[in-house]
Order: C-alpha cells, then sequence, then structure tokens
C-alpha cells in the first residue's frame, strides 16, 4: 500500500494505492469512495479492508480523501459536494493514470456511493457497487440532524449543571426554557456542514438521478445493503427502471447509521469486502 | 504549510503524514510534535481533531506527524509478542527516530487523547528526547474533594435519583424473579466479566489485540506520581487537559492527586467541564486546538 497526496499542490488530495497483490493482476481499477464526516470517521477500517480484499483479488485499488475530509487539504466548512464530485473525477484519472488500467469500477459506501452513481457515465464506469446507499440527501440530512439534536441533551456524554438537568428536563413543558444550545447551527455531529453544502445534499435524489441518467454502466449495478429501508427499495426500482443490470446483496453486520450509540464505534466489515470482491468477479 | 504521506519504522509499517511548517518559519531546536491514536480511531483523530491541530502547530513553526500506532488505521501489525503498551513505545521510538533522520530534529512532544494520553506518557517516561507532553483525558484518580464535588450534587440530581430508582426496581424485580445475573463461578456481574473478555485478533478487527486499548490497567497512583517527578527532574514541560469524562470535576484536582512542588512546576492543567471525552462540538475543539497551541508557543516556540 503507498500512501500519498496527489492533484493541486495547493490543494492535494489523499490517496492509498493498492496494486494487485496475491491473484494474478486484472487489467481493471477500482475506485473506492468513502462516506463523509463522522461516517468517514468510522468507516475507515472497514474501506481499508475492503481495498486490501479487491488488491489480493487482483485489482488495482485506489481509496482517498474528498477535499475537507480525513488526511486532504482544506477545513471541513470549506466542503463542498460539487468540489467531492471534481474529487472523485480526479482519483479516478489518477488511478488510471498509475495502473495503466482500461477498465474502472467505482466502489461507494453511504454518501460515497451516491457519489459514485453520480460519476458512473462521466469516469465510463464498467460496474458500480452501493454499500448502504446515501439515497436522500434531505433524509440524510434529517438523520443526522435528529441525532445531533440528542447527543446534546444525552447525560452520558456531557456532564449537565444541576441547573442544565432541570432545564433539559422542563425544556418539553415550557419551551422558553430550552435556550440557546452550545452547538452552532452549521454543525451536525461534530462536523460543519454549511449552509452551500447542506443545499447541495438535500438536492441529492438518487431515484431521480438514476431516472435521468443518459444511460446506466455498461456491466452491473451492485446494492449490498446491511439494513432494511423502505428508500433502499425506493432506489432498487428506479434503478431497474432505467435499465441497470442489478444485483442485491445482504450484509452480514448491520451498519446502525442511524443510531446515535454508534457514531463512534468503527463499522467492522464483516463479509462486504469478499462479496464485493466476488460480485466484481475477483472471487477465485 | 504543506502536508506529505510516509511509511517508516521497521519494515517500512507504520504510516503517517506530517504537516511541515513554510521553511521561513522554522526554527532550529524546536520539537517536533507527534500526535497518537486515541482509542481505534485512525490518524486523523476524533472529530478530525489531529488534522485541524497538526495544521494550526504547523502554521505556527512545529512540524507534525500524525500517525497509526501499528494495528491501527493504515499501519500493519508489529511482528513479535509485545504488548499494547510496550508496541506503542516502540512506534512512538520509531516515529522518533523517523522525524530525526528525516527532518533532523532531537527533541520530541507526543500528544494524545486517552489510550493517547497514556502511550504519550510512557513515551516520555522510556525516551529522554521527549521534552514535553500533552495528556487529554489521561490518568486521572480520584480524591477525597473530588468525591464530595462527585456525590453532593447528585443528592438533587434528577437523572441521579431516577438512575437509582430505576436500578432497585430493577434489581427487586430479579431478586423476586432469582434472575439477578452473575458471571460463572466469579460472583459478579456477567457485564463486568464481559468486558474483560480477550478480544482475539483478526484481520477484519482494528489494533491486532483491540481488547488491550480499553481494558488497560490504571497503574497505581505512585506509580504515576513517581514518573511525573522523573519526567519534571529531566525539566520536561507538561499540559494536562481534562474534560468531566473520567472522574475529573475541578481543575484544582490535579494537584490533590499529584501535589509534588516539583510536578507542579512543570505542568500546567486545562479544565473543560462542559466538553465531551471526544470535543465533539466544534466550539470545544476550536478551545482545545487553541489552548495547546498558546501552551506550544509558551514553551517551545515564538511565544
Amino acid at each position: 500500500m503507498t500512501p500519498y497526496y496527489f492533484g493541486d499542490s495547493k490543494s492535494p488530495l489523499f490517496g492509498c494505492y493498492l496494486p494487485p497483490a496475491g491473484a494474478a493482476a486484472r487489467d481493471h481499477g477500482v475506485l473506492v469512495c468513502s462516506p463523509i464526516a463522522q461516517e468517514y470517521v468510522r468507516t475507515h477500517w472497514a474501506v481499508r479492508q475492503l481495498a486490501s480484499a479487491l488488491s489480493r483479488a487482483g485489482f488495482h485499488v485506489c481509496r482517498f480523501d474528498y477535499s475537507a475530509v480525513g488526511d486532504s487539504a482544506l477545513s471541513t466548512s470549506e466542503a463542498t459536494v460539487a468540489r467531492w464530485r471534481e474529487d472523485v473525477e480526479l482519483a479516478a484519472e489518477e488511478l488510471r493514470d498509475n495502473a495503466g488500467v482500461r477498465t474502472l469500477s467505482l466502489v461507494g459506501l453511504r454518501f460515497g456511493a451516491a457519489l459514485a452513481v453520480g460519476a458512473v457515465t462521466r469516469l465510463r464506469a464498467r460496474d458500480v457497487v452501493l454499500w448502504d446507499p446515501v439515497v436522500s440527501g434531505q433524509r440524510y440530512l434529517d438523520e443526522l440532524g435528529g441525532m445531533h439534536a440528542s447527543l446534546l441533551k444525552d447525560p452520558r456524554r456531557f456532564a449537565f449543571s444541576l441547573g442544565d438537568e432541570y432545564r433539559l428536563r422542563l425544556a418539553p413543558l415550557l419551551p422558553s426554557l430550552a435556550g440557546p444550545t452550545r452547538s452552532g447551527s452549521d454543525e451536525l455531529l461534530g462536523f460543519a456542514f454549511p449552509r452551500l453544502l447542506r443545499r447541495e445534499i438535500a438536492a441529492l435524489d438518487l431515484p431521480r438521478a438514476a431516472a435521468a441518467a443518459a444511460r446506466p454502466p455498461p456491466g452491473r449495478t451492485v446494492m449490498v445493503l446491511s439494513e432494511e429501508r423502505e428508500e433502499y427499495r425506493e432506489l432498487e426500482q428506479a434503478l431497474r427502471g432505467a435499465g441497470h443490470r442489478l444485483d442485491v446483496m445482504r450484509a452480514s453486520t448491520r451498519g446502525r447509521w442511524g443510531e446515535l450509540d454508534e457514531i463512534e464505534n468503527a463499522l467492522l466489515p464483516g463479509d462486504v469486502p469478499r462479496l464485493v470482491a466476488g460480485a466484481l468477479g475477483g472471487a477465485r | 504549510m504543506t502536508e506529505r504521506a510516509y511509511t517508516f519504522g521497521a519494515g517500512k509499517a507504520l504510516v503517517g503524514v506530517v504537516s511541515q511548517p513554510e521553511p521561513s518559519r522554522l526554527r532550529a531546536g524546536t520539537p517536533g510534535v507527534i500526535l497518537l491514536n486515541a482509542g481505534l480511531v485512525h490518524r486523523v483523530g476524533p472529530y478530525r481533531l489531529h488534522v485541524d491541530l497538526a495544521r494550526r502547530l504547523a502554521e505556527h513553526g512545529f512540524l507534525v506527524v500524525r500517525f497509526d500506532q501499528s494495528a491501527l488505521g493504515d499501519s500493519e501489525p508489529r511482528q513479535g509478542r509485545a504488548t499494547y503498551e510496550e508496541r506503542a513505545v516502540l512506534d512512538v521510538g520509531e516515529a522518533m527516530d523517523f522525524l530525526a533522520d528525516k527532518y533532523k530534529l532531537s527533541r520530541f512532544v507526543p500528544m494524545g487523547i486517552c489510550s493517547g494520553a497514556m502511550n504519550s506518557h510512557r513515551a516520555a517516561v522510556a525516551d529522554a528526547r521527549v521534552c514535553g507532553a500533552v495528556l487529554i483525558d489521561g490518568y486521572s484518580y480520584r480524591t477525597v474533594p473530588s468525591a464530595m464535588r462527585h456525590y453532593a450534587p447528585k443528592l438533587l440530581s434528577p437523572a441521579a435519583i431516577e438512575g437509582t430508582l430505576r436500578r432497585r426496581l430493577t434489581d427487586l424485580r430479579q431478586v423476586m424473579r432469582g434472575t439477578a445475573p452473575r458471571a460463572l463461578g466469579s460472583g459478579e456481574p456477567a457485564s463486568a466479566a464481559r468486558s474483560r473478555a480477550p478480544v482475539s485478533a483478526t484481520e477484519e478487527q482494528p489494533g491486532a489485540d483491540a481488547g488491550a486499548i480499553f481494558e488497560q490497567d490504571w497503574p497505581p497512583q505512585a506509580t504515576i506520581a513517581a514518573e511525573l517527578r522523573q519526567l519534571a527532574d529531566r525539566g520536561a514541560e507538561m499540559l494536562f487537559v481534562y474534560t468531566a469524562a473520567e472522574g475529573f470535576n475541578h481543575a484544582d484536582q490535579f494537584a490533590e492527586m499529584f501535589p509534588d512542588p516539583v510536578v507542579q512546576a512543570r505542568a500546567e492543567v486545562e479544565y473543560f467541564p462542559k466538553a465531551d471525552h471526544t470535543f465533539t462540538l466544534l466550539g470545544d475543539r476550536r478551545a482545545l486546538i487553541e489552548r495547546i497551541e498558546r501552551w506550544m508557543r509558551a514553551h517551545f516556540g515564538d511565544k
């Protein structure tokens, strides 16, 4: 594994390139698109394991951090979805140049899956794998917002003074007691989500994007799901309707994306690396 | 400020990112800063704290490396049978060797939260090249005043009263049903025994023995007091940052725990009573970074 910075020297991206290891090298690169914000932190180990499994299956692999995420340049308050889309294209170009591969596939986890879907046509990707994708940007923001509101009132996390305790308890009856929180309005679960970023995320609608896309990828679209969600069924229908050759797989470990108690727990990948390597034709 | 990614150490098994100040800001003799993993979180730190902190310190002329200890983040497991604590000291030693070789640095300041604080302490005790350390929610021991500060408000706390009533009611129900849980043969609650169960090393599990990170034995207070004295005698500067998470409940508690005037002369203490253990809120993180920057500049920088 080679860690390195690439792209514009003023705002470089951090990436890790993994050459094929163990199996015969394929003329096929896989770009792994990670989640964002706290989901990026809690999935780092799982993404690393996924990339290693793909490398062992003979693929050239690149995993990388978007601008304002992880080790890449910019502060979290400078994040925009438009920039992340450019980052995906830049990382794909970098992988193609480094590895000299003709075929490229995309694997995305959570928000990374949404970015991967949007990049399929431009990058002429063969296959795309969507692991627990963020399907609706607005629902995603609502879920983060709900967890953030609960976090601020969590006595296991924050030590409240007696006055604060009584104030929080009585606030449902007397809203005026709720008072201002210590959290900024642009903040969700430890990360800045400025207004522009929220607007861009809220506009994300994967089923609509799939229906509007010029054409599906020439290979397969694979959904790897660790939970039951109505929005996954909506996306499944939209992808089939748009002509995708779709496979749906069940993951052995649950992401628990909407559970506040999980936000600082590392996601263990379970059987997902094996499933994804197999889905891309790498199981040997 | 520029950043570069490196692999270093035995077999190039450790992965780190160096934040390097503009050449005009570099001064001879300035110590390098080493940021250590907090639990299983990879080198970017909880909520990306280490990235923001590294960049801020680099802006003020400090060269900073944030790296993954062996078997964490992007780093490979270390060969051999060293324990988690021993590996941490070896890892930090290799980070110092790397910075000494590559950037000609000779003094170092390790920093970390929680397990990162304990490992910073271990590295400082083990290696005379360490001239300072920042320990965030590190070792904390209850004192008589801290116990009074802890228990007195609970008499009036609605959460504590409710919790006590609930526990008593649950105990009573379990006793009446004969279902009170006990670990087999230990006479202790099953949950306590489970929390010490060893975690096997698997490829899917970060940290070759991840359980050891969270099950570290808290050394006797006298041991830590003696080691702090050793560091103070050596001239090492120390910043201790506490939240209310680790049984710490007043800025004076550090002096109650470690009253040695020689240690006190070398130690600064900052208490963030409103912050949580991982400094989740942006405002808390900003305040923490500013405090560390101020301390670094006062002791090792351009003031």
